[in-house]
Order: C-alpha cells, then structure tokens, then sequence
C-alpha cells in the first residue's frame, strides 16, 4: 500500500506543499486527485463533490508533471491549446487564451517553435501555461522544478507563488526539497512512508516538529536524547550521553519522571563562545567541517563523545569569531530554545 | 512512448477515445506509417508463399518464375528493375520517417 489512512483538507486559494522523502506517497497522493490512481477506500472530494467515480477528463484538476510530459508532436502553442481544444472552446478563442498565457509566462516568442528546442526553464513554462489556460480552480504540481538549474529554481520559485496569489487558485505541490517547500507554501504536509507525520504551517513544521522524522527531514536540527530526571517546577531536566539538560515542555506535554524522551535545539540558536560566557545548557566541542550555504555557514562539530552538532552562523558572526578547524568551543543554548519532542 | 503523456491528456479533459485521437496516434503515426511500407515491402516480394497458395490471382514474383521456366525474356529484367525499385522505394520511406523521427526525442539543452 503506496499511502496509509490520510486525512487532510485544502482550503481555497491554499498554497499546500506535500513533502517527504522518495516513496513517501506523495506523488500516489496527488495522481489521486487527480484521479489518475484510485484510492482503495475514502472518498476524494473537491468543492464538497464526491470524486472517486469521476473520471480523470471531468475533474478539472490539470497537472504539472515532473517530466512536464508536454506532447512532442505539437509545437508550443498547440500544446498550450490542449485543454482547450478538449473542452470544444472555438479555434480562435484557443489561440487568443493559449497566446495570452504564453504572454503572461514570457515565453510569446516561441509559440511556433519545437517543445524539443526549448530550454528546460522554457518547457517548464509551456507546461505551466498548458496547465493553466483552462482557468481551473486547483493546480497541482509534481516536483516542477526538480530537471532546473540551481538558479532557474529560485526563480521559478517567485514565478509560482507570484501566480497563486494573482489567480486565488488552490496549489497542491509536491517536492521533496524542503527548501521549495517552505519558500511557497502557506502550508506544509510531511509524509513518510505513505502515512502522515505532521501538517502546518512552514514555522511550525520547523520549530515544532510533531515528530522525530520532522525533526531529522528539515535538516538543521541537533536531536538529543536521555531519561527525565526530575519534572518539579515545570521545567524538565533530562540526562543525556552528554550530560544534562534543561527542557520545557509545551503546553499540554506531560513527561514522566524516569521516561525516555528527545529534544531538539535549532542549528540557528546554538551560541558559540568560550566557557565562562556560556549558556545554562552548554557542551564542549570541537569544528569538523564548513559548509558555506550563502549569507549563512553550517558548522558541523563533534563532541568528545562522537555526538555530531550542526550550527549555523551568519558569515559575518563567524568571521568575528575565528574559529579554526579542530578548535574546542563550547555551544549552549537557552531552555527556552529547546524543543521537547511529543512521544509517539 | 511515455505512458504519462497519454495520462496528461486525460488530465487535460480528455476521454479515452479522444486521447487516442489527439495524442497515441499522432505520436505513432511515423511508426504504423514505416511499419506498413515495411510489411508492403515484404509481401510484395514474397516468393514462397505466395507460390503456394496463389490459384488464379499469381503475384508478380510467380509470373516471374513461370516466364523464366518456359524461355528467358528481356520482360523479365524490366519487371525485375520495377519490383527492385518499388520496395527499395518502400523501405527508404520507412527509414526516413523512423530517422526523422528520432531528433525529436532528444531533450532541449539547459
């Protein structure tokens, strides 16, 4: 079974990006909207409809697909009039909607040429315009921008939400970049293994992960684990391989006192500094490895348990400190920052 | 052919019948078109059978043999020349189309 018991609703105008690592069920779930794949039981419904029994052609839920499967034998215009033409709209009507949208995506000049002598940013316009000439109300998208150059992605990226807002249509959104996701989405589905582990806004996903998956799928996380000690005073303190920590609990969690549970502290809320300027909760530690992502740098450390650390610093923070590769600093964080996984 | 193309035409409002109109047969048509002047080529110069089970209605190949059993006659190198250049025209038809179809396979750079 591709995708287990999935419960989730899409507002209009929503922008929803479904993301999970390779064969988490995502793309099934969205062929199923689609009606491209029937789902073995539940219902599907879009504006309160019932779809399950409707066929592909009438859902009215066009697709951008991951290879764009734009159809080689027409030129670029014809492909933009496909859904048009299925729809009976007159000939001359289809080739004023298919140039207006070409227009709209900037891609006017090449109406007449070969789909195969495009650029890939080009045909990936031609397949949004394609999907997009026939005013539909949802727009779903499988990993677009996955075949784009590094920058074109950046760009596409303004081009896609700039579009969702301007047409208030529903985008469902399928990748498996965390990045695109959390720049487009007003919210974000993370899928694994064809079940559901948490759904909310982009903020929420990455401050509080519902799940231990969350926490390691968005990626600039330091997870630690150990026992609950002592719980007095609302404020948790949890023994760890590396020593103990102090943990607050969110509302509504309750801990109990010798129980096993993990916490995660941002990579981007970790402070670097010497051992008397150091925070409540602190670790020794030592640079490995840089790795520069931009206007931020990620600084892997290991302690002297093997435990590896991520932090990420501003480069201009980084160069008022000066760290050396196999320098000891000590890394702490307030408890505040600390973030207590909900056991599950 | 990319079996996702014939389920973005679905996705585009298109029947069943009417994806197999706008999208599998035009995408196939230099296929059926090369693959019947290939099997023309081949029954027009098939010997064998066709001089087995011809009765009354003889091929050309057949009219050949029999002409060639009873006396050599400059009929026979005309017809030759005819029956060489009908199939080599048949089969060149079917390598073009198959030739000019592959250019279009090939992705866009960058």
């Amino acid at each position: 079974m591709a995708v287990q018991r999935l419960n989730l609703e899409i507002l209009p105008g929503e922008f929803v990006a479904i993301m999970g690592p390779s064969g988490c069920g995502k793309t099934t779930t969205l062929l199923m909207l689609a009606g491209l794949e029937q789902p073995s039981e539940g219902e599907i419904r879009i504006s309160g409809r019932r779809m399950n029994e409707v066929s592909p052609s009438e859902r009215d839920t066009p697709m951008v697909w991951q290879s764009l499967a734009l159809f080689p034998f027409l030129n670029v215009v014809q492909n933009v009039e496909f859904g048009l033409k299925m729809r009976r709209v007159d000939a001359t009507t289809q080739h004023r909607k298919a140039l207006e949208w070409l227009e709209r995506l900037g891609i006017a000049e090449f109406a007449k040429r070969d789909v195969s002598l495009l650029s890939g940013g080009q045909r990936q316009r031609v397949a949004l315009a394609r999907a997009l000439v026939t005013e539909p109300e949802i727009l779903l998208l499988d990993e677009p921008l996955s075949a784009l150059d590094a920058h074109l992605v950046i760009h596409m990226q303004g081009v896609l939400t700039r579009l969702q807002k301007e047409l208030g249509i529903t985008f469902v959104y399928v990748t498996h970049s965390q990045s695109e996701a959390f720049a487009m989405a007003d919210r974000v589905v993370i899928m694994n293994e064809g079940a559901v582990m948490q759904i909310g806004t982009p903020q929420a996903v990455y401050r509080s992960p519902a799940h231990r998956f969350v926490a390691e799928f968005v990626g600039t996380n330091n997870i630690l684990s150990g026992t609950a000690q002592s719980t007095n005073t609302g404020v948790l303190s949890l023994q760890t391989e590396l020593g103990g920590f102090r943990v607050q609990p969110s509302a509504g969690q309750s801990v109990a006192e010798g129980a096993s549970c993990s916490f995660v502290i941002g990579a981007d809320h970790i402070l670097l500094t010497s051992e008397a300027e150091a925070l409540e909760n602190r670790i020794p530690c030592s640079l490995i490895s840089e790795q520069f992502v931009g206007s931020v740098v990620t600084l892997y450390f290991e302690t002297a348990s093997g435990v590896e650390f991520r932090v990420q610093k501003q480069q201009r923070e980084l160069d008022a400190l000066n760290l050396k590769i196999g320098e000891t600093v000590w890394a702490s964080w307030e408890t505040q920052h600390a973030y207590l996984l909900p056991e599950v | 052919m990319d079996p996702q193309l014939e389920a973005a035409a679905w996705n585009l409002g298109a029947s069943e019948w009417r994806a197999m109109a706008t999208v599998i047969l035009p995408f196939t048509r230099p296929a059926i078109i090369s693959a019947l002047c290939l099997t023309m080529a081949v029954s027009f110069d098939e010997f064998a059978v066709a001089w087995f089970v011809s009765g009354l209605n003889k091929t050309v190949p057949v009219i050949i043999l029999e002409i060639l059993q009873g006396n050599v006659d400059p009929q026979i190198n005309a017809i030759g020349t005819l029956v060489f250049i009908v199939s080599i025209t048949l089969v060149v038809i079917a390598q073009i189309l198959f030739m000019t179809r592959t250019p279009k396979e090939r992705h866009g750079e960058g």
